[in-house]
């Protein structure tokens, strides 16, 4: 058994991470803490209600000697220690000393509200806020010799180093209900906003009140689902799902809505372009928000049943690529070799998609 | 013994605030065994700073090792859950009187009396006073500054100059004479500076607060103006007395004495360290 030493960060990436324990050999020991929780009232069923004692336990302190490899997680706002939540990336890492460490890093270097790439990677000196000189270490030294883990190819190629691992649901999970003429878009107010092109969205949606005659609904802010439940029903209704991030390695809102059977609008950006076939599995659109409207104006208003069926062709897509199995082979690859001492080496080649 | 502090600042992953240098990292500098929490540890002592188990966050209650809740705000005023921290907790910290006496009524646990103090190693030597009465300084955080607007009208008929030190400029002078606007001022607090920034002025105005949280505070902003050699008044009257500086070094000189003899931040770690033992010592029973 591999003995396996983590804590929560998106409950949506750790709920199908989890399900390892069920198809391998595995046991997920979690580190209990205030920075992220994972509750009742949480985007995914809480892990002791679905996985035994055997598989899975909550622990209130890492104890060496006790574990075989531990996964970890940051994303590129972990470059600057003044930001709170990569305290609890830094303090573990610098803790856990005697067991190899997968690192799954979330997100792109790209945060260009406070840093350019070069020193969220390589890190430099910058200005504090008093305009003091500050010396701030890049991601690659905060990694170290850890093994990273990107959600992308294109994540890897932007870090410069990093094995990947592209996601996986359960299809079955979602639900694809018959769809509401509308378009739905699901993106935290929380984050940053270059990186999802929020300046984009608030365009999509004036455009889209002016020529399709109503705005994208955006949970959570138009709707708050209150549990996984309404927030599959909602999407498994909608016929549309725009997902218009600039840099998110592998949006999983985008999958969720493919696999819900909803028509996928997406930027071009990252991976995309790997497994959507504009017009036929769902459309890539360039940054522009008269695209967005221009589109969902033709498939709501005058292609509806066309629109449904490029959505179950979107649903084929993820189902083919984006599935459990799948990731849960690759992540027992990388968990197994790293904590055998032989971790993986990719060849820069795709590991999932045709071409 | 290992023993850490889960701070308020932690908890909240912001720099560290008042309570959590006055209550936790000034002690640390005097005792190597107690250091700040870092994700993961274990230890044999937990002291959880301003840090209140949640509905969704039961972690006090579970861990092993000897736990005390430092409480030196009234949090649950905020709705902070007080009571089910206190259940999990071997005993209490508190800095008054006033928190001690309500705290007892939530809980049979013992409670220690820690008073706010501080670290004696950053305070210079007793200023001298110089010249009338001519300068005043009002310290704290911005929510707190309502209190000043009492003073404003002595402050305006002695012709003062005033200062307020804080996080952020609570804009005092709306409350004052519009043609006197130019004797307000506003410094940004900063924690290294903050002792001579305040030997800088005459006096220091800090009024009584009525609020329903007042009577819990603890006096530390009176005695680290003490430490920076000034006299602290609390109303026009005592203000009044301040006029020269033989009245102020007089007060000044006393308020400084005590200050160094009983606001040492080692008598704390001292305290601290025997209400652990006495707690262990309990257990142990």
């Amino acid at each position: 058994m591999i003995r396996i030493f983590g804590v929560v960060n998106h409950t949506g990436n750790q709920y199908e991470m989890l399900k390892l324990a069920q198809h391998y050999d595995v046991k997920f020991s979690y580190l209990e803490n205030n920075v992220r929780r994972w509750t009742k009232a949480s985007a995914r069923p809480e892990p002791t209600d679905w996985l035994n004692s055997d598989q899975f336990e909550w622990v209130t302190h890492y104890e060496p000697g006790k574990y075989d490899v531990a996964i970890l997680h940051t994303d590129q706002q972990h470059a600057d220690p003044a930001i709170g939540k990569g305290q609890l990336y830094r303090q573990l890492n610098e803790l856990i000393q005697d067991i190899p460490k997968i690192v799954i890093n979330h997100g792109t270097p790209m945060w260009d509200e406070m840093f350019t790439e070069d020193i969220v990677i390589n890190g430099g000196e910058i200005l504090d806020r008093k305009g003091k000189p500050r010396q701030l270490d890049g991601m690659k030294k905060i990694l170290g010799d850890n093994f990273m883990v990107t959600n992308s190819y294109h994540a890897v190629d932007r870090w410069g180093w990093g094995y990947p691992l592209i996601h996986g649901m359960t299809g079955s999970e979602w639900w694809d209900l018959p769809k509401e003429p509308r378009s739905l878009v699901q993106l935290s107010p929380a984050g940053l906003d270059k990186y999802y092109n929020r300046q984009l969205l608030t365009y999509i949606k004036s455009y889209c009140k002016e020529k399709f005659g109503a705005m994208p609904v955006h949970i959570p802010l138009d709707y708050t689902p209150n549990d996984w439940d309404e927030q599959r029903d909602i999407l498994g209704r909608s016929l549309l799902f725009i997902s218009q991030q600039f840099d998110s390695p592998m949006s999983r809102g985008r999958t969720e809505a493919m696999l819900s059977g909803c028509c996928i609008l997406s930027s071009r950006h990252d991976d995309a372009e790997r497994f959507i076939e504009n017009g036929v599995n769902g459309f890539l659109l360039p940054d522009n928000p008269i695209s967005y409207a221009d589109t969902i104006n033709q498939l709501v208003n005058y292609n509806y049943k066309q629109t449904v069926e490029i959505g179950q062709r979107g649903k084929e897509t993820a189902l083919k690529y984006f599935n459990t199995e799948r990731y849960l082979k690759d992540l027992y690859k990388i968990v197994s070799g790293v904590a055998s001492g032989n971790p993986p080496a990719w060849d820069g080649r795709s590991t999932i998609y045709d071409s | 013994m290992i023993v850490k502090a889960f701070t308020y600042s932690k908890y909240h992953g912001k720099p560290p605030v008042g309570s959590t240098r006055l209550r936790a990292l000034q002690l640390m500098k005097y005792w190597p065994e107690y250091t700040e929490y870092q994700y993961g540890e274990k230890s044999d002592v937990m002291i959880f700073q301003k840090v209140y188990i949640q509905n969704d966050w039961k972690w006090p209650a579970k861990i092993e090792g000897l736990k005390i809740l430092d409480i030196c705000d009234p949090d649950w005023l905020e709705g902070q859950p007080v009571r089910e921290t206190l259940d999990a907790m071997d005993g209490v910290t508190c800095p008054t009187k006033a928190m001690a006496e309500f705290l007892a009524q939530l809980t049979d646990k013992p409670i220690k009396i820690i008073p706010d103090r501080h670290d004696l190693e950053l305070v210079a030597p007793l200023k001298k006073h110089r010249g009338h009465l001519n300068s005043a300084v009002w310290f704290g955080y911005r929510q707190n500054a309502d209190l000043l607007k009492s003073a404003i009208p002595v402050i305006e008929r002695l012709g003062l100059e005033l200062t307020v030190i804080s996080n952020e400029d609570p804009f005092v002078h709306q409350w004052a004479d519009p043609k006197n606007i130019k004797n307000y001022h506003y410094l940004k607090f900063d924690e290294e500076t903050i002792l001579t920034d305040l030997a800088k002025y005459d006096v220091a105005i800090l009024p009584k607060g009525n609020r329903p949280q007042d009577r819990f505070k603890s006096n530390n902003k009176t005695t680290l103006a003490w430490l920076a050699g000034l006299p602290v008044v609390q109303d026009a009257e005592q203000l009044e007395a301040m006029i020269t500086p033989t009245a102020r070094d007089r007060v000044a000189s006393v308020c400084y004495n005590k200050a160094i003899k009983e606001y040492d931040v080692k008598q704390s770690v001292i305290e601290m360290k025997g209400f652990i033992n006495e707690l262990t010592n309990n257990n142990i029973r």
